[in-house]
């Protein structure tokens, strides 16, 4: 019962909290977040051959990106 | 709300193994006991689908060397957890892994003992079959496999006996934990299909708990080449009623699903694209009135526990190796000459696309979200637009979920109405029906999507025009028009957030209005009971 709710109320702070964390450094411009974020949140730059996220308040939270990049370059916090 | 609950449930361990326990009342420890006796130490034994691991320690505290897999990353982690308390961590490895691939990791004829229990009733038919004609090739001559499972009973009594007991069961575990479980059937038939020769060894719970002993008979057979059936799209009575009850009953199972494996869409041949989707009966229908007379591809069905590809990957109940099944037992390799499949996007957020690319070497591609928008993606030699990779809410959508969120609180409302105030079921339903469809209707212009501030100034809106209409025509009491402010009030606030957070674009949301319409409600309560009162209505 404790760790139900411990975890439960872990769940609250991510989902209320937590939005995606791009690591410039680690990614190879290689758009798989973008072709998998719902929302539009990753978008690609031109200029720098890698990705932009211009509005971090339109993640949904929903980790598509996080799980498919291959470089480990995003992340929710 | 109702669904941040939900979702959060689903993705727990503990409360699975709780429901486990609940529907086989308490009986599946003594079977894993019975299980365990059949191990001699030295012995190599791989339990498919391990779950928490209970039954892989068991085995190891008699001295084999356990191999368990699991589909399920938490629940190998709560496995884990229990290996390394019991300091079992060299005789058991834990994999993740699927039960279709199990006879590509290891060597034939290489285990003593293959055990399983409460797992291959999870399997769909065909893959059930591939699994067993795989256990056939991994074990070594004179090995055994152990499967514990529940059966639907024999003959006529029994078997009503069987749904007697197991319906309610099956509603607490649901209630409790929202997972349910279903039954092997004719499990002894398949077992010989798959070369084996077997017997019950134990039987409890009036027949509907089996632990089954078989070893194998003859030599596996080769799998046999698949016939493709083919989809199309047809309206009758039976898909609109299917249809309704989608509608209706969304969150609650049995889900209506369609069989796993490989269908065609047209006429398609050795180089057409292989489209990927989940078994939800609604999500095949919906995509194959989009493609058929449209494309020719092949359309790979995948187990998704019955739940659209979204919330089934967000819950982990639609994953990587469900798609590895799919490809492994659906002879797709077969058919076509090219290894390339495209899945649905909005599958992205739990179905890891590297890992499929690993393990079966078919290359992956993000489809579009939508299945309408598949026939041009197709067209344009798989390559996608922004418009077709964004999520939209487009006006049907939103009625489409303005009744079914309504509906779910309709109920709870009306139950609580018939018992404490009848005469107002009715009124009750309708306002609040309104309220969801009116957001829903107008969603788009509003200035804020926050659903908490839409809630209030639907909630506004409804008081004022109350208000006015009591001035002009109804001439209200302040008492009565007070409580109809106050109701209609707090259905507003609650219809604005809990709409909100059931689009795709704030699944955040949920929990963050929940949060904050705790206080408001017991402000509201708190008006209600006292302001009447020191105004001296
Ligand atoms: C009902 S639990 C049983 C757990 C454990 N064997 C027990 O008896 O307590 C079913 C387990 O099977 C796993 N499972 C379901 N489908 C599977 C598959 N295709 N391959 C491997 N494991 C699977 C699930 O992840 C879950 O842990
Ligand atoms: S998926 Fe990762 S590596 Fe690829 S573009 Fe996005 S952030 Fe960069
Ligand atoms: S978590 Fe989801 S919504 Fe947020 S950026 Fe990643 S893919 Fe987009």
């Amino acid at each position: 019962m404790e760790t139900t709710l411990r975890s439960f109320w872990q769940f609250m702070i991510n989902t209320i909290f937590k939005t995606v964390h791009w690591d410039e450094e680690r990614c190879s411009g290689c758009l798989t977040c973008y072709e998998v974020c719902p929302v539009g949140c990753c978008l690609p730059d031109p200029a720098t051959k890698k990705i932009r996220v211009p509005d971090q308040d339109r993640c949904v939270v929903c980790g598509a990106c996080v799980l498919q990049c291959p470089e480990g370059a995003l992340a929710l916090m | 709300m109702a669904t941040t609950f939900m979702k959060y449930l689903e993705t727990t361990p503990a409360d699975y193994d709780r429901g486990i326990k609940i529907i086989t009342l308490g009986q599946i420890q003594g079977i894993q006991e019975r299980i365990a006796e059949f191990v001699q130490p030295g012995d190599r034994v791989l339990e498919i689908g391990c779950g928490t691991g209970s039954l892989a320690l068991l085995c190891a505290k008699r001295g084999a060397k356990v191999v368990g897999i699991d589909t399920s990353p938490p629940m190998l982690a709560e496995a884990q957890k229990k290996v390394k308390a019991a300091g079992m961590e060299h005789r058991i490895e834990l994999r993740l892994m699927d039960a279709t691939t199990i006879a590509d990791h290891s060597e034939p004829a290489s285990f003593d003992l293959i055990v399983s229990t409460l797992v291959l009733s999870e399997l769909e038919e065909n893959t059930l079959e591939y699994v067993l004609e795989a256990c056939g090739r991994l074990l070594k001559p004179e090995g055994r496999l152990l499967v514990a499972d529940e059966v639907v009973p024999d003959g006529l009594l029994a078997r009503l006996l069987f749904y007697l007991v197991r319906l309610p069961l099956a509603l607490i575990t649901w209630l409790i934990t929202r997972t349910s479980t279903t039954a092997l059937h004719g499990f002894p038939q398949k077992l010989a299909l798959a070369g084996f020769k077997g017997r019950v060894v134990t039987s409890r719970l009036g027949g509907s708990l089996q632990l089954f002993s078989a070893r194998p008979a003859t030599a596996p057979r080769a799998i046999s080449a698949p016939e493709v059936p083919r989809l199309r799209h047809r309206v009758t009575l039976w898909t609109l009623l299917k249809d309704l009850y989608c509608l209706l009953w969304r969150n609650i199972p049995p889900y209506p699903k369609v069989r796993t494996g490989l269908y065609r869409i047209g006429e398609p041949d050795c180089s057409s694209p292989v489209l990927v989707t989940g078994n939800y009966d609604l999500t095949v229908r919906r995509v194959v009135r989009e493609l058929d007379g449209q494309v020719d591809a092949w359309l790979l069905v995948a187990n998704s526990k019955g739940i659209n590809v979204w919330c089934g990957a967000g819950g982990g109940h639609f994953t990587a190796e469900n798609i590895i099944a799919a490809i492994k037992t659906s002879g797709l390799a077969d058919v076509v000459d090219h290894r390339r499949l495209t899945l649905p996007q909005l599958c992205a957020n739990g179905v890891k696309g590297k890992r499929i690319e690993q393990e079966t070497g078919w290359r992956v591609r993000w489809g579009p979200c939508y299945a309408r928008d598949i026939p041009a993606y197709l067209e344009r030699g798989q390559r996608k637009t922004d418009a077709m990779r964004w999520v939209r809410f487009p006006l049907p959508a939103r009625l489409e979920m303005a009744v079914v969120m309504w509906q779910f609180w309709a109920v709870l409302l009306a139950v609580i109405l018939i018992i404490v105030r009848r005469p107002l079921v009715i009124p009750a339903l309708l306002s609040s029906l309104a309220m969801f469809l009116f957001i829903g209707i107008t969603w788009p212009w509003w200035p804020t999507r926050d659903g908490l501030l839409q809630g209030v100034g639907l909630a506004l809106l409804s008081i004022a025009l109350l208000a006015g209409w009591s001035i002009t025509v109804g001439h209200l009491s302040p008492r009565p028009l007070f409580n109809w402010c106050v109701a209609l009030g707090s259905l507003g606030l609650f219809a604005g957030a809990d709409f909100q957070g059931a689009s795709p674009f704030m699944r955040a949301g949920e929990a963050e209005h929940f949060w904050k319409l705790v206080p408001i409600g017991l402000l509201i309560l708190a008006v209600y009971l006292f302001l009447p009162r020191t105004l001296g209505w």
